[in-house]
C-alpha cells in the first residue's frame, strides 16, 4: 500500500523522523516515522533475525498471500535519536489503512487473527523460525483481511525451547475468546481495560465445575493457572531445564497444531442482540429504501473521498455505497453483534476496503498504554473526510443523552463532511426512546433545534424528506 | 540463552512440556487400543495397520490445511 493520500492519516508523525511511542518493548526493533515513512530500526540481532526471516520460503509466501505486510530494507534514512545502540539495519514497511486494535474487534475478527498468528508460527517453525511474542496488537487489517505487521517479532529458533509466546497468546487470544465463547461476556470491554490481556488465573474463577470439561479449559486454564501461581517466585532456570530434558520444535508444533483446533472451534452466536434484525426491519418501505439510497450515492460521489466514517453502521449497507467513492471505509457500530455479522459478510466477500469495528460513539477508544500514548484515540488515527450518520443520532441524544449541539460540534471538530439523518420526535424508534424518559424531556431533540445546530456547524448543501416528513436527511459541508 | 524481551512465565512453560506429553500420551493410547482391538479380534490387523500410520502421520496432515479456511465464515447456521 502506498503512504496515505489523506493528509489527516496520522498527521502527527508527517514532521521529523519520531519514534512510535508504542513501540519500544523489544529492544531488538524499534517502529519510528520519517515524513510518512513507516520505519523500524533493528539491533544487530534484530538484523540478523532479519536476514534470516527474509530469506525463507514462507515468509514469502506470506508476503504474496497478503498476511504479512510488505517490508524492504533501505537506507536512505536517518535513525533518530533514543534508538539505544544505534540500528544495524532499518526496514521500511507499508501502510495499512487504518489501526485498530483488539477491543474494537467483534469476535470473529479475534479468532482469525488468532488463526492467521498461528497459521505464522507453525509455517515458520518448519524453516527453523519462530515468533517470539504472540499480542494482538501485532494483526491489524486490510478491510476484513487480517495481516500481521510485526516484522521484528520473527526471530530464529532458540534450540530446544519452548514457545516463549504462548503465554501472551493466551492472555490477548485464547483466553478473551474462551470468555465469549463458553460464558457469553464480551472480551472488548476486558481488553480495553488490560492491554496486556486477560490471565489464566482471573479466567479460571469464572469459570464452572461444567466449564472445566469444556475444550481447553483444562490445560489452557485451569492447569496454566495452578502452575503459573505455583512458579510464580521461581527463579529455576526452567527454559534450561526443558532443553536438557529433550524439549524439541516437534512438541511447539503439535501444540501449535492442537492450539489452531481449539480456536477454530470457538464461536459466539449472539442471543437476541439489540440491532442484529435491525436490518430486517428498518423504517422505510422499499421507495423510502430507495430514495435514502440514492440520496447517499449521490452525496458519496458528489467527489472523491479519503477516509469514510459509516457511525452506526449496522450491517453495512451504507458502507458499501460509501466505499463505491472513498478510499477506505471505517464502518462503526456499538452493538458487537451486528459488527460481527458485518465482518462475517464483508470478509467472505473478500472485501479489503470496508472495516468493522466496535465502537460506541458515545464513549469512543480512548488514549491508553505507557504515558497514554501507546493505543491513540480512534479520531487520533485517522479523521474521515466523509462521515455518515444515518439513523443514528436519536440513540446518541435520547439513549446516549448527549446535547444534539455537542454531538454536531464533535462531528464538526473532525473536520468532516456529513451524510445525517434526523428522525423526527413523531418517528416511530425516536418516539419509542422518548416514551422511556420524562415527558417533555429533551427539548433539543427537534426538527427545528437540530437544523440550527446543523447550520451554524455545516453549510448544508441539499435535504430530503423522508417516510412522510418524519426522517430527514441532510448533506452537509464543514463551515 | 536468547532471553525474550517478554517475560514467557515460568509456569507457562512447564505446561508446554506437559502438552507435549499428553499430545505423547494421546498417540500411545491410541496405538494400544488399536492393538488391543485386534488382539480381541474385533478389528481387523489392516485397519489396526491404518489407523496407526495415521496416528504416526498425523503431523503432516494436519499442516496441509492452510490459513485459507480461516476466512470463511465461520458462523453457525
Amino acid at each position: 500500500m502506498s503512504p496515505p493520500e489523506n493528509p489527516d492519516l496520522n498527521a502527527a508523525e508527517a514532521a521529523a523522523p519520531r519514534l512510535e511511542p508504542g513501540s519500544f518493548r523489544d529492544w531488538d526493533s524499534r517502529v519510528f516515522y520519517d515524513d510518512g515513512r513507516i520505519l523500524r530500526a533493528l539491533s544487530e540481532t534484530g538484523a540478523r533475525d532479519w536476514e534470516a526471516v527474509a530469506r525463507s520460503r514462507f515468509f514469502g509466501e506470506s508476503v504474496a498471500a497478503g498476511q504479512v505486510v510488505e517490508t524492504r530494507e533501505v537506507d536512505d534514512v536517518v535513525v533518530p535519536e533514543g534508538v539505544a545502540g544505534g540500528a544495524a539495519a532499518v526496514l521500511e514497511h507499508e501502510r495499512v489503512p487504518f489501526v485498530s486494535y483488539p477491543y474494537e474487534w467483534p469476535f470473529a475478527m479475534l479468532r482469525d487473527a488468532a488463526l492467521l498468528q498461528l497459521d505464522l508460527l507453525g509455517r515458520a517453525l518448519r524453516e527453523d523460525l519462530t515468533l517470539k511474542d504472540a499480542s494482538s496488537y501485532n494483526v491489524q487489517w486490510r478491510g476484513a483481511q487480517p495481516i500481521f505487521i510485526d516484522i521484528g517479532s520473527f526471530e530464529r529458533l532458540p534450540e530446544g525451547e519452548p514457545w516463549q509466546g504462548y503465554r501472551q497468546f493466551c492472555l490477548l487470544f485464547l483466553n478473551p475468546l474462551l470468555l465469549q465463547a463458553y460464558k457469553g461476556v464480551p472480551f472488548q470491554p476486558w481488553l480495553r481495560g488490560s492491554l496486556g490481556g486477560i490471565a489464566p488465573g482471573d479466567l479460571r474463577r469464572l469459570m464452572s465445575f461444567r466449564d472445566r470439561f469444556r475444550r481447553g479449559v483444562m490445560t489452557h486454564v485451569i492447569l496454566h493457572a495452578r502452575l503459573e501461581r505455583k512458579h510464580e517466585e521461581s527463579a529455576r532456570d526452567v527454559r534450561g531445564e526443558l532443553r536438557k530434558a529433550g524439549f524439541r520444535k516437534e512438541l511447539i508444533a503439535a501444540n501449535v497444531r492442537r492450539l489452531e483446533k481449539l480456536v477454530r472451534s470457538l464461536d459466539w452466536a449472539p442471543g437476541g442482540s439489540e440491532w442484529s434484525d435491525y436490518g430486517a426491519t428498518t423504517s422505510y418501505d422499499d421507495e423510502g429504501a430507495r430514495r435514502k439510497e440514492a440520496f447517499v450515492r449521490q452525496a458519496v460521489h458528489s467527489r472523491s473521498w479519503g477516509l469514510a466514517w459509516d457511525v452506526g453502521c449496522n450491517e453495512a449497507r451504507f458502507s458499501r455505497i460509501a466505499a463505491e467513492n472513498a478510499r477506505y471505509v471505517v464502518a462503526l457500530d456499538g452493538d458487537a453483534a451486528v459488527v460481527d455479522r458485518a465482518y462475517r459478510e464483508l470478509a467472505s466477500e473478500g472485501r479489503t476496503d470496508i472495516l468493522p469495528l466496535v465502537a460506541d460513539v458515545t464513549d469512543p477508544s480512548p488514549a491508553l498504554g505507557w504515558a497514554g500514548l501507546e493505543r491513540q484515540t480512534l479520531a487520533g488515527r485517522g479523521r474521515p473526510e466523509l462521515t455518515l450518520c444515518l439513523a443514528v443520532i436519536h440513540h446518541v441524544a435520547i439513549s446516549g443523552n448527549v446535547p444534539v449541539p455537542e454531538f454536531l460540534s464533535w462531528l464538526r471538530d473532525l473536520g468532516t463532511a456529513l451524510v445525517i439523518e434526523f428522525p423526527t420526535r413523531e418517528d416511530p424508534r425516536a418516539a419509542a426512546l422518548l416514551a422511556r424518559k420524562r415527558p417533555g424531556a429533551h427539548p433539543d431533540y427537534d426538527r427545528e433545534p437540530f437544523e440550527r445546530a446543523l447550520a451554524e456547524r455545516f453549510e448544508v448543501e441539499r435535504t430530503e424528506e423522508l417516510a412522510g416528513g418524519t426522517r430527514i436527511l441532510y448533506f452537509a459541508r464543514p463551515r | 540463552m536468547n532471553l525474550a524481551y517478554i517475560d514467557p512465565g515460568s509456569g507457562s512453560l512447564i505446561l508446554q512440556m506437559i502438552l507435549g506429553g499428553l499430545a505423547a500420551a494421546a498417540v500411545f493410547m491410541k496405538l494400544f487400543w488399536h492393538r488391543l482391538l485386534v488382539f480381541l479380534r474385533i478389528r481387523k490387523p489392516y485397519e489396526a495397520e491404518r489407523a496407526s500410520e495415521s496416528a504416526e502421520s498425523e503431523t503432516p496432515a494436519v499442516e496441509r490445511r492452510s490459513f485459507e479456511r480461516a476466512g470463511e465464515p465461520a458462523g453457525k447456521p
